[in-house]
Parts: C-alpha cells; structure tokens; sequence
C-alpha cells in the first residue's frame, strides 16, 4: 500500500435495471434513489476529495427530439431539484432506437463545509449522436452546503423537441477516488 | 503508508495480478474468435469469488493492422477457459473498420457486474471499444443489454477476444491489460 488514499466503490451496488422515463422539457432523475451513493452529511469533508461515477444504459429518440441534456444535480434526486454541478447538451439524432447511452463524471471538493464548493467534470456518450464533453461554463465552480444529509450526485436527462424520447438506465457505480 | 486509511466502506478497489510487463507479438486475425491475451497475463477467478453486486474493470491495450478489406472489427467478452471462442459471451461489439490503416492504438475497456450468484448466475457486462483512426463505440452499441447466465459456482478466466470478417491480413498485437477489482 502506497498510501491511504485508497479508493472505494461506494454502496450500493446496482444490480437492477431502472424504470424507463419518458423525456421532458425540465431535468429528470434516471436513478431510483436507493440506488445512488449517500454523499451528504460531509462526504466531502477536504479540499480535494473527489468522486468518479459512470452510468450505462439506452435511449431512443423519435422524430424531433431536438436536444438531448444530462445534467449532474447535488441535492435530493427528485426531479429538477438541487444545484445543477454540470450539464452537457447535444444535438440528438432522430429515430434512434434503444442505443446505448454511458456517462463518466468525476466530481471534485475544493472547499468542505456548510458553504462548500463542488467541480464536475465529464462526458456523455449516445452511440448515433456523439460523444461530448461537459462545458467549462458557470457556474463551473458550485457553492453548495456539503454538510446536509442525504446528498447524492443525480444524474437526470432532458429533451428540447416535442416527440416522444425515453431513456433507460441499468447501471451506475460510485467510486471515492481519496 | 503516511496515515491511517480514509476509506469511505469496506469495499476497496484492487488491482488483480497477474501484472503485464511485456507485449505481445503480431498475429492475424481470422474470422472466428481468438483468445489473443495470453492466459498468463489475467486473472484466475474462483468458484463462488462473486458475489452480488460485485464489479470489475478490464482495460486491454493493444495495436491493429488492416488491410484493403477487413470489413468489420468483433470484439467480445468471454468468461471461460480462455481458449479460442469457448466459454460464455458476455458482451459483443462489431465496428466497421477503416482499410488501409497501420499500426494504430486500440483500447478496449469493460465493466462485469455480477447481479446475481449460484449455477444459474446473472452477469451484467458493457464497454467501449476504441480502435485508432476507426472511432469509438460502446459494447453493444445498440439493442439493449440483456443479463447473461453464468454459473458462478465454477471458476474462470474473464478476457477479451477478437475477429475480423473480412478477407484480408490484418492483425493485432496485444501490448497491456489490467484487472481492477472494483468492490
């Protein structure tokens, strides 16, 4: 051992598939909250603390999807709720039926405490449309009370078009990097 | 060690030995399934070493050749004996491959979720598939994921294998791979 930063997958661990969700206009939570990692309650405890997840699974686009949105939340996992860390938009492809859609996030503490801060950083894959990197725009720096229990970082999807887009996830994990 | 271990739970990520320290040599691709990373370069895995939930991480490096018509790349995931297309497919790609391309970096990475245990076991298994010049797609790109029953009461070996469909010599040199214990 080199050190004590091990890393750890935190509990718990996927073993379901999760309900499909038919896409809106506004953020909505992909995962059940019993499956999502409890980051709350000081978690994030030092400057530099930092959490890599990744999800899997698939989603379909009809007609006019328009913009496919994932969006990273810290807060309850209820829908469009909680401060958004990060967001990653792309033109989606229309008709695509049942591809596969993963995302890779890493979220960083630079301030602990009840007026902490939080980076996000990551990507989106949807085979058909694209791979694309979250942008570096605000608040790219989030201020966010780390010290409230439950927390969970929450991924949650959007659509801008009119047809009807679903998205079905299977898996996610959570991984304390330090 | 400089201090006690910050460890967030009981479920560290491990890195599994066999470690690589040497590449492979060029081999050609046929059209069927071939075990190109060599049986010594992984992990044997015990009867009933999964549990429920419990994850893997396999990343395999390595270089490609095609020629004028190598149609498409096929990679899979095997849990078996690591012999030429024997054992239980765990996930399966296909990706058109760009002709004419030398000697370019390949890297496959993959994620084993064991969702439930015992004879009729069910794996949940997907990747990437990134091959140099070509492009990147997951494993499966489309169609879902399905569980696969693998009957974890019996040991083996979790690797990679390959084949191209089409008619010329293409070939694959395997450089590195790794496996990470997750949980």
């Amino acid at each position: 051992m080199e050190g004590p930063w091990v890393s750890n997958l935190l509990e718990p661990f996927n073993v379901v598939n999760q309900t499909s969700v038919n896409l809106t206009a506004t953020s909505q939570a992909v995962y059940a909250t019993s499956q999502l990692a409890n980051v709350g309650n000081g978690f994030f405890g030092y400057a530099g603390k930092t959490v890599h997840f990744r999800g899997i699974g698939n989603v379909t686009s009809a007609a006019t999807p328009g913009n496919f949105g994932l969006a990273i939340l810290y807060g309850s996992n209820a829908n469009n709720t909680g401060t958004q860390l990060c967001s990653v938009l792309v033109t989606w492809t229309a008709n695509q039926a049942n591809t596969t859609f993963m995302f890779d996030f890493w979220c960083k503490c630079r301030t602990p405490g009840s007026s902490g801060t939080l980076v996000c950083e990551g990507w989106m894959f949807i085979q058909g449309t694209s791979i694309i990197q979250n942008a570096f725009s605000a608040p790219f720096v989030s201020t966010v009370n780390l010290l409230t229990n439950p927390m969970y970082l929450s991924p949650q999807v959007s659509r801008s078009g009119s047809t009807l887009e679903t998205c079905n996830m299977y898996d996610i994990f959570y991984e304390s990097v330090n | 060690m400089d201090g006690p271990i910050n460890t967030n739970g009981a479920f560290y990520c491990d890195s599994k030995p066999p470690f690589r320290d040497r590449s492979g040599s060029s081999t050609s691709l046929t059209t069927s399934y071939v075990a190109y990373v060599p049986t010594s370069d992984i992990p044997w895995f015990p009867a009933n070493y999964f549990y429920s939930g419990k994850l893997l991480y396999i990343r395999h490096m390595f270089q490609t050749t095609s020629a004028a018509t190598p149609t498409a790349f096929f990679v899979e995931l095997m849990f078996g004996n690591n012999t030429n297309g024997n054992g239980t497919q765990l996930c399966v790609a296909g990706i058109t491959w760009t002709a004419n391309v030398t000697a370019v970096q390949c890297t496959c990475d993959f994620w084993v979720r064991c969702r439930s245990t015992g004879v009729s076991g069910q794996f949940f298994t997907y990747g990437v598939v990134w091959l140099g010049t070509t492009g990147l797609i997951p494993i499966p790109a489309t169609g879902g994921i399905s569980n696969v029953t693998v009957n974890t009461t019996q040991g083996g070996y979790i690797a990679p294998q390959y084949f191209r469909s089409g008619s010329t010599a293409e070939t694959i040199t395997h450089h590195d791979i790794f496996t990470r214990a997750m949980n």
